[in-house]
């Protein structure tokens, strides 16, 4: 049962000083700290993200909600379906095109961002985390192009296979076991790709866009975003 | 003249194109090269002004 200190605790909000005693209670309110509604869900950005180098972030995450339903589909229909019928031909061509784009947008992504550096301002970890979500998704594009169950998925499978044995880690990633990659591919991949972008897309939260290099620092913008941040 | 990109060799319907010792499929190419484009194109257009909020 609370105490009245608590019920009064967490009537407060998050600014006041509260004296929580559970792990959740202060776990609520290292999050609203860290990123309260607004800051999660905002209405409106500063002026300098009306740019079209700043859509590809997002391009990226529609194209990577387009692989996961692509996917879903054919992993449930199996190889038989998107070899042989019409629509499993249109759906396995969607599941290809759509990471053909996700790519290509997150390429462009990584393009502006490089350029603008867009690690400053305390961004290290969001710029670290996109880093990794574009090696985990390479990762997973390659176990998907060993799905294809073809001659070129054969092919591409025992040219990898020499590389992974030389690195050390071919017993315990056989390219060459069908079973093993379909888990890989849909299963602990796409969970990887997918926990690493909700985190990118939280710390862009967090921490806002960032501004353009040559921004004065007495910008009125970012002037009030740093006031709001304190 | 010689072309910056020629076409290589043609393996069945895959097209290779070169320049020197360099190599690339032709589908690769298209790719990168509409990766530029792109790039080039996000930072000159003029993006579209958002409604207006009272």
């Amino acid at each position: 049962m609370s105490t009245p200190t608590k019920e009064r605790a967490a009537e407060s909000g998050p600014d006041e000083i509260e004296p929580f005693s559970t792990w959740t209670g202060r776990a609520r309110r290292w999050m609203l700290k860290k990123l309260p509604p607004d800051k999660l869900l905002p209405e409106s950005q500063p002026s300098y993200v009306a740019s079209w180098i700043y859509v590809f972030g997002m391009g990226a995450i529609a194209s990577l909600a387009v692989v996961i339903a692509s996917g879903l589909v054919l992993s449930l229909n199996g190889p038989s379906w998107w070899h042989l019928s019409g629509l499993g031909r249109f759906v396995n061509s969607t599941h290809l095109w759509s990471v053909e784009f996700f790519f290509l947008f997150m390429v462009v992504h990584l393009w502006g961002k490089f350029w603008m550096a867009s690690w400053r301002g305390g961004r290290v970890l969001t710029w670290i985390t996109g880093v990794f979500s574009f090696a985990v998704s390479i990762a997973a594009a390659f176990t998907g192009y060993l799905l294809q169950t073809n001659f070129e998925s054969q092919w591409i499978a025992f040219e990898a296979k020499d590389a992974l044995n030389a690195a050390g880690i071919g017993a315990w990633f056989n390219v060459a076991n069908l079973g093993q990659m379909f888990t890989w591919h849909i299963v602990l991949l796409p969970l990887g790709v997918g926990a690493i972008v909700a985190f990118h897309v939280i710390l862009v939260r967090m921490h806002g866009v960032v501004s353009p290099i040559d921004a004065a620092e007495t910008d009125s913008q970012l002037a009030n975003a740093k006031e709001a941040s304190k | 003249m010689v072309p910056l990109l020629a076409l290589v060799a043609q393996d069945g319907g895959t097209v290779y194109l070169g320049w020197g010792a360099f190599t690339i499929q032709l589908g690769n190419f298209i790719v990168i090269a509409a990766m530029v484009v792109l790039f080039v194109l996000a930072l000159v257009l003029p993006f579209p002004k958002g409604r207006k909020r009272s």
